[in-house]
């Protein structure tokens, strides 16, 4: 299983704000803003290549707080999730100019950070097989399954980018034993049985 | 054979380590911040007598020797800090911090690799190479705690081959 490097991005989008019946005397943020978020869109749709996975989320806009002013400020917030190193670096650049260039067109200005966060995990090809061969010696066959690809992102893909590397997963979920809550929620527990095949599991990966 | 020999020892020590979780589940400290988890974890290795090091801050790295030690380095790796979530679970190893709780499953593979380190040391005798074990802080936040670690040198001396690590899936089958 391989999941995707995640970059965070920071926009900040200022005109000269104003009355909103007086449109013509400012530079429209909200406007602009709405913009940018729809075309940067355009990156993930048109300059990447479709068979390359890849996601870029807004997740947040903030900014102004009445029905008649025009702000001066609008800030927006997102996610860069990619699977390709050369990719991710120049999409950055890509998604900076669309920022930039477009603010100037309209008539306000951009300033963008992007930080750069954790690389992709890049299963090495070869380790998965020796993975699954020894999940399938230690649990059986038909406990072993192949996971998707996935757009979350780990920080165990920085080592699979020095030394061949190779990220496999536990099941610890229970559907009869009502054990069922995702990670990185309030309710998450595991099956405490999966501990032991765990801990078997990772001695038997090392001498294997 | 040596498959058997593990899994006998982690049927046998599946209850002590049923209880490591049970410890540090109830005891989660936020990332960079693992100054109690990181403590446990030396005192652990210690215990079984396994060498180790400490590496950026709070990170663990320990080294178990098998046969013809310098044939192969494997590292397996584990992290070990929690979120910023307040537990809603009724269970009797319900998190004491307030506001932080292992909700993404960090305390499950500190505990498997503390299990597979005592599994291994026990066999030495039975397998190839160095296992080299990686507890490393900072998973959940910027920059990472793995580039910290490899900045403090953790794949080298001795460099590892490969790298393995667990992470704990809660459905049996994959969704998405």
């Amino acid at each position: 299983m391989s999941m995707a490097s995640a970059d965070e991005i920071y926009i900040s989008i200022k005109g000269k704000g104003g009355h909103a019946a007086s449109p013509h005397l400012t530079a429209d943020t909200v406007l602009i803003a709405s913009h940018i978020v729809i075309s940067l869109q355009q990156i993930v749709s048109r300059n990447n290549n479709p068979t390359n996975p890849t996601v870029l989320s807004i997740t947040a806009i903030n900014g102004g707080n009445t029905t008649n002013v025009i702000p001066g400020e609008i800030k927006l917030m997102g996610t860069f999730r990619a699977m390709n190193e050369e990719w991710r670096f120049k999409a950055h650049e890509l998604i900076k100019k669309h920022v930039v260039q477009l603010a100037e067109t309209m008539g306000a200005t951009a300033e963008i950070k992007i930080d750069v966060g954790y690389p992709f995990v890049l299963n090495d090809e070869g380790l998965y097989k020796v993975a699954r061969k020894n999940g399938e010696e230690y649990i059986g066959a038909d406990n072993v399954e192949t996971t998707e690809l996935r757009m979350g992102a780990e920080d165990f893909g920085y080592y699979t980018h020095h030394i061949p590397g190779c990220f496999f997963r536990l099941g610890v979920g229970n559907i009869e034993k009502g054990i069922v809550s995702n990670v990185h929620t309030p309710t998450f527990n595991i099956d405490e049985q999966g501990i032991e095949i765990g801990m078997g599991v990772m001695a038997w990966m090392a001498t294997s | 054979m040596l498959k058997e020999k593990i899994k006998q020892l982690a049927k046998q020590y599946a209850a002590e380590f049923i209880e490591v979780r049970h410890h540090l589940h109830a005891n989660p400290e936020l990332s960079y911040a693992e100054f109690k988890t990181s403590a446990f974890i030396q005192n652990k290795l210690m215990q079984l007598g396994i060498p180790f090091e400490v590496k950026a801050t709070t990170g663990v790295v320990g080294l178990i020797k098998g046969k013809n030690p310098n044939s192969k380095v494997i590292a397996l790796r584990a992290d070990m800090d929690a979120l910023p979530i307040q537990e809603e679970n009724d269970v009797p190893y319900k998190s004491k911090n307030d506001g932080v709780m292992h909700a993404c499953g960090h305390d499950v593979h500190t505990t498997c690799l503390l299990g597979a380190a005592k599994i291994l040391n026990e066999l030495k005798e039975e397998w190839e190479g160095t296992v080299k074990l990686i507890f490393q802080p900072g998973e959940e936040k910027n920059p990472g705690g793995a580039s910290l670690m490899i900045k403090d040198g953790v794949l080298e001396n001795p460099k590892p081959q490969s790298i393995f690590a667990l992470h704990v899936h809660p459905v049996c089958h994959w969704v998405s």
